[in-house]
């Protein structure tokens, strides 16, 4: 099979979180929470449109990745805006930067 | 550089948290916030910024009539409560018209959709008659505030464009500030 071009591939945006809280969560807990609050702000067929996934989550640091495509980046920022509460504590998520590759997100933030 | 500001918080440890997100100031020893359940309740306080949270219809227009009045605050909620008529007296008297995202935050899921739908009638209405609209948190603790960027985010919920929605929170409380001084 013939590969897309890159110019027919969507381009990924990868969001850098931190959760912003009294408590330190697992990282079980964190993507429970954010797939709930996007699949009840966007939906099914919203995520499956932004090609979202939750790439990783560093318990120690309570930092985490994400990753979305550029054309929805909007959409699940506002979406992730309106988290309240991770596992019944308050908690939100503090978005530290946007960028194009998971090597480029890390560098801007340390 | 844009300055952000968060125009209502209800705690003072936002202000010094507010700084470490990214906001340039957080208001909260310059406000003055009111709730009133009829017209007779609005209460205006001297030498501040008065917040005034909107209801019923009736509500809207007298306290966008109300001398002193800086901010209407969420004049719509499950009901549809702003017209053009309520857009005009606004515009004339130089009130400004606020969201709080934790009047977002805080709707039932079931009822969400229906008031980000009114709100974003209230938006298209608000482009209509030229009203200044900001965004503000309505922060109660440092975990009801959201980073300046993710505020904005809001805006195009709502149908503000994304240049409008960052105006709504640098430009717009800097002019409501000036009104201060």
């Amino acid at each position: 099979m013939k590969p897309y071009p890159p110019t027919l591939k969507s381009k990924k945006r990868y969001i850098l979180f931190e959760v912003v809280s009294d408590k330190k969560f697992g990282k079980e807990d964190v993507k429970k929470a954010i797939w709930s609050i996007l699949r009840d702000n966007l939906g099914n067929m919203g995520l499956a449109d932004a090609e979202f996934a939750f790439i990783d989550f560093d318990e120690k640091s309570q930092k985490g990745i994400l990753r979305c495509t550029n054309t929805k980046l909007e959409q699940v920022r506002a979406a992730l805006a309106l988290l309240p509460e991770i596992n019944l504590y308050k908690a939100f998520l503090y978005i530290r930067t946007v960028a194009g590759s998971i090597k480029k997100a890390n560098s801007r933030v340390i | 550089m844009r300055e952000f500001y968060d125009a209502l918080v209800f705690d003072k440890a936002c202000i010094e948290f507010g700084k470490k997100i990214g906001y340039h100031k957080v208001l909260f020893d310059e406000i003055a916030y009111n709730e009133p359940k009829s017209a007779g309740d609005i209460k205006i306080a001297k030498g501040k910024l008065n917040f005034v949270r909107g209801g019923e219809l009736s509500l809207n227009q007298a306290i966008v009539r109300k001398n002193g009045v800086n901010v209407l605050l969420d004049p719509i909620g499950l009901k549809s409560e702003f017209d053009t008529a309520v857009g005009q007296i606004a515009k004339d008297n130089g009130v400004f018209i606020g969201i709080s995202l934790r009047n977002i935050i805080e709707a039932k899921q079931a009822h969400r959709p229906r008031l980000l739908s009114n709100l974003s009638s209230m938006v298209g209405i608000c482009k209509k008659m030229g009203n200044d609209m900001i965004i503000v948190s309505g922060a109660r603790d440092i975990y009801g505030m959201r980073a300046p960027e993710d505020l904005a985010s809001i805006g195009p919920l709502v149908g503000l464009t994304r240049a409008q929605s960052l105006w709504a929170i640098s430009e717009n409380p800097a002019a409501l500030l000036g009104e201060l001084k």
